[in-house]
């Protein structure tokens, strides 16, 4: 069912979306390429059982009734997930899912329309009632199909279609054992891996063609310990666009490690003071403050309906000089990145603030047309139910020029945040929270005590005023964050290197 | 579009293929969807979005294995290949003993036994033009209310879902419901930048049970006047009231505690709490599939276990976990079912501005924002947006401040319950009042 939501939201960890899928032999008209991905087009074609002479028909009815622009987007996603909870590797969940919709574009308004079935005739029909938004006369020309030439920000050696369930059986094995040998304390253990494909083919009324091989792993392990008479539980996850070979044997043990650590860690925990003080954020995840605090509000949608806060800033200063925020579609194998987005523009780099000041919304093909510019690459969607919309990639910012020791010690009184569940914005007042599963106290200069379970809450623009230090150890989250908005989600990550935030409002006890 | 018979077939067609191939039992479902959305900002329509949708889940027993597979591919020879994969594959899992069908006993003797009226059948004939008119009203009155607004944006969207459902060992069951909805979202400017947001959404199974045009647009505005010049106040230990629309969101890990999946990962923080007082006399919450036209009423639930309706706590006592028949298995617990269909929690006698006019000193939180709980702890840390209570009235509207404590102890502190059910949801929750709870802001 639909629903509203402008609450725009980013999690991780084992509740997220499974996305599996089981290697289908598609016989008929559709054919599943071989060991490796699509090389050329033709490839795509053959997979999608289309041509070029199908996509001219379907665009030209697509703008049959007006429509300025036609965008057909075809996809094909499969994946697996397998579970291991407690002790037993007892289910898997396998999922695979085709179809192509079609977009008409008439101004800033939008038509959209899919089917499950790839056949002339069903695309003739969605493409009928996409067409129906413009309800103008006139027909514009389909310019020749040209295809696009990508870079490859995920190669990759082994398909995971190629990858025996044997194989993943193991590794779950493996990090389950991992963890049950490193504590006495564990009660309880839940393993999830997970792994996807997606391809896509893209061809519009403007004549861009692009394909595109996309692939996704997620591996989380956690646990619940038992001590002090009391359970606790927390997790850790790795996530990339890699293959089978990037878990490495001390990649797994490193999974387990950090799993059962920061469990154990959480009984040691000490309650958070409540009120204002000053953040430290640990370099990677935390990242997740970027996404919150500017991120969303620098999408370009919300910016050209007048409705973000950032809308009346751009090339203002909104940030010491040391601060600058990038969105970056090109970072290698990282969960986020695209080769191209799902409107046929190539992956890039995208600065949001350089040395402080706003520079650029994320667009995608509405925005950057309302604006007079040329799309980010920031246009993303789901999957082919639904249209796209200008999303976020990796989100990070740019080393600064102090160090992790100076920002500690500078530091009097605060808390050091260092792992994150969630965090969520409401982009027209900035208002963002993230939540902090654990992290530590500052006191004197010096980490201290832990502390866990807290959400801060702060107000985008003055948060980032309150950046006043930012060392030079740059980090990119390691976990698997998905972002919701307008009920779609999408695959991102982000990072920061270590930084202080002066003062931001944290959820503790009154003491 | 196939007629019913035709799915039904599919599944019969689906279940003796699995069997043949080598499976012990199979549970397939099948949802074919057809969806309607439209949506228009200030004066002119922005998008508008129509499909039909389809997808097959089969589970697979086979030697106490089980594997749970998904497609929207529906051509007949695919799904042979299809199940051919998901039998094969579901051999290389480990056994386990809980993972087998639920006992036949626990499935509906005959359908239907109530009638829910989950379908409305004037909404399939409902004009493109007539729903052009009511989001144009919808936008209109908004302006209307307040010529301010720098952004209107109103959606209408509608559709009708099908779930046929088979299980081999005697289950078969379908479910039709229709839903539709409005919302309209509004947004201004204050002095300094910030350009506060606010909504009204309202959704249900009838045309007939949505609210006007002009009442949403007037209660999205209204919210979002009240939320002009919010600011932080200080932090402290004061009443909250929670507005029925936000209640959901704050009860909703009680829910995931009662599951038997937690239970059995022992990770609630209600784990061994049966019959024991949890909550303050006020906590009577219920489980009931039965109201017509309910979000989440059903007949059965998604192992095809007949609905029923049953108490969770009583005057605050834990009566009920959620526990499907997996779960119960590992547990050795008897299945009610794994997931919840309407929520009420019974109503007290005062609206929600006699609960106001009864606080001193309080927060009326009207929503929260981000936050997360401990599942095992219980320990909670919200976000929440809403307006400073004083001797018996909102003074100002309050925004960047955090509430944080354990569920246990909250459930305990429900002081007051209001007489508002909040319709538009399967959560059907009042407003409620809650006692020294921790706010940090300034």
């Amino acid at each position: 069912m639909k629903k509203i939501t402008r609450r725009d939201f980013i999690k991780t960890g084992t509740a997220g979306i499974i996305l599996a899928g089981m290697p289908l032999t598609l016989s008929n008209c559709l054919k599943r390429p071989g060991s490796a991905a699509p090389k050329n087009l033709g490839e795509y074609f053959s997979f999608f059982g289309v041509d070029e002479e199908i996509i001219r028909k379907t665009l030209e009815t697509a703008l049959s009734e007006g429509g300025d622009y036609a965008d057909l987007f075809f996809e094909y996603s499969t994946g697996n997930s397998v579970v291991m909870e407690n002790n037993t590797v007892n289910r898997a969940y396998i999922e695979s899912s085709l179809g192509m919709g079609v977009r008409v574009l008439k101004g800033d308004k939008t038509g959209y329309s899919f089917t499950e079935e790839i056949s002339p005739e069903k695309m003739q029909s969605v493409a009928r009632t996409a067409a129906k938004i413009a309800g103008s006369p006139g027909q514009k020309e389909i310019k020749p199909l040209k295809e696009r030439e990508l870079p490859d920000y995920y190669p990759i050696i082994t398909r995971w279609e190629d990858v025996s369930i044997k194989k993943r059986i193991q590794m779950l094995e493996f990090v389950n054992n991992e963890m049950l040998k490193r504590d006495t304390q564990i009660q309880a253990t839940q393993l999830n891996f997970t792994d996807n494909e997606r391809l896509i083919l893209i061809a519009t009324s403007e004549g861009v063609l692009a394909g595109d091989y996309q692939p996704m792993t997620r591996f989380n392990a956690s646990c619940v310990a038992e001590a002090k008479g009391r359970r606790e539980n927390n997790g850790f996850n790795l996530s990339a666009r890699q293959d089978i070979n990037w878990y490495t044997r001390d990649k797994l043990m490193y999974l387990a490690r950090e799993a059962v650590k920061r469990t154990v860690a959480l009984f040691d925990a000490v309650p958070a003071p409540a009120g204002e003080m000053p953040v430290v954020l640990a370099a990677g995840s935390a990242g997740i403050l970027l996404h919150e605090a500017i991120g969303h509000g620098m999408e370009a949608d919300f910016n050209r309906k007048g409705i973000s806060i950032f809308s009346d800033r751009m090339n203002k200063k909104v940030a010491e000089p040391f601060v600058s925020i990038v969105d970056d579609g090109t970072n290698l194998n990282i969960r986020g990145s695209i080769n191209v987005d799902d409107e046929g523009i190539p992956g890039q780099k995208t600065y949001l603030v350089e040395n402080g000041i706003l520079r650029s919304y994320m667009h995608d093909r509405i925005s950057a047309q309302y604006y007079g510019l040329n799309p980010t690459g920031n246009g993303r969607r789901e999957s082919f139910k639904y249209p796209p919309q200008p999303r976020m990639r990796n989100t990070y910012m740019l080393n600064g020029p102090h160090t992790f020791e100076e920002i500690i010690h500078n530091t009097s009184h605060g808390i050091y945040a260092d792992q994150f569940l969630n965090g969520e914005v409401h982009i027209g007042a900035g208002d963002f929270t993230f939540y902090v599963k654990s992290g530590y106290m500052i006191e004197n200069g010096k980490l201290t005590r832990p502390v866990k379970d807290i959400n801060i809450i702060g107000n985008g623009p003055d948060v980032l005023s309150k950046i006043t230090m930012v060392a030079n150890d740059l980090k990119l989250a390691e976990g698997g964050w998905t972002c919701g908005k307008g009920g779609q989600s999408v695959p991102v990550s982000q990072g920061i290197p270590t930084c202080k935030v002066s003062s931001i409002t944290v959820g503790g006890k009154n003491i | 579009m196939q007629s019913q018979k035709n799915y039904e077939n599919m599944l019969k067609w689906v279940e003796q293929k699995a069997l043949k191939l080598g499976a012990d039992a199979i549970r397939s479902v099948l949802n074919v969807n057809s969806g309607f959305s439209m949506s228009q900002r200030n004066d002119s329509i922005e998008k508008m979005e129509e499909s039909i949708q389809s997808s097959l889940r089969v589970e697979i027993f086979k030697d106490n294995r089980y594997s749970y597979h998904s497609t929207n591919d529906l051509n007949q020879d695919r799904l042979e290949s299809f199940l051919d994969k998901a039998v094969s594959m579901t051999s290389y899992l480990e056994k386990d003993e809980a993972r087998r069908l639920p006992d036949p006993a626990l499935y509906p003797v005959s359908m239907p036994e109530v009638d829910l009226d989950l379908v409305d059948p004037t909404l399939s004939s409902m004009t493109i033009e007539r729903k052009k008119k009511l989001l144009n009203r919808l936008v209109q009155s908004a302006y209307a209310k307040n010529s301010q607004l720098i952004s209107v944006t109103g959606e209408f969207w509608n559709g009708h879902s099908h779930v046929y459902g088979r299980a081999s060992n005697g289950f078969s069951g379908t479910e039709e419901k229709t839903y539709v909805g409005m919302s309209v979202e509004v947004s201004m400017n204050e002095p300094g930048g910030r350009k506060p947001e606010d909504w009204k959404s309202v959704n249900a199974r009838h045309f007939d049970d949505l609210w006007d045009p002009e009442e949403i647009a007037a209660e999205a505005v209204k919210r979002v006047e009240q939320k002009l010049g919010a600011e932080k106040i200080t932090s402290g230990i004061k009443t909250m009231i929670v507005e029925n629309t936000a209640v959901a969101r704050l009860l909703y890990p009680i829910i995931g505690a009662l599951t038997g999946k937690s239970l059995y990962q022992k990770r609630s923080f209600l784990d061994g709490m049966m019959d024991h007082q949890v909550g303050s006399d006020l906590l009577t919450l219920r489980n009931d599939p039965f109201i017509p036209r309910g979000l989440g009423s059903r007949y059965f639930d998604e192992e095809g276990i007949r609905a029923q309706k049953r108490t969770l706590f009583d005057k605050g006592i834990l009566k009920n976990y959620f526990i499907d028949s997996y779960y119960g298995n590992k547990l050795g617990m008897d299945p009610t079912s794994g997931s919840f269909s309407n929520l009420i929690l019974n109503p007290g006698s005062l609206s929600p501005e006699e609960l106001i006019k009864n606080v001193s000193e309080g927060i009326y939180v009207t929503q929260f924002i981000g936050g997360n709980s401990n599942s095992n702890t219980g320990d909670f840390s919200y976000g929440v947006m809403g307006h400073e209570i004083r001797d018996g009235k909102l003074v100002r509207p309050v925004t960047e401040m955090n509430i944080s404590g354990n569920y246990l102890e909250l459930m305990k502190s429900l002081h007051a319950v209001g007489n508002d059910p909040y319709i538009f949801s399967s959560f059907r929750m009042p407003t409620l009042v809650f006692k020294n709870v921790n706010f940090a802001g300034k």
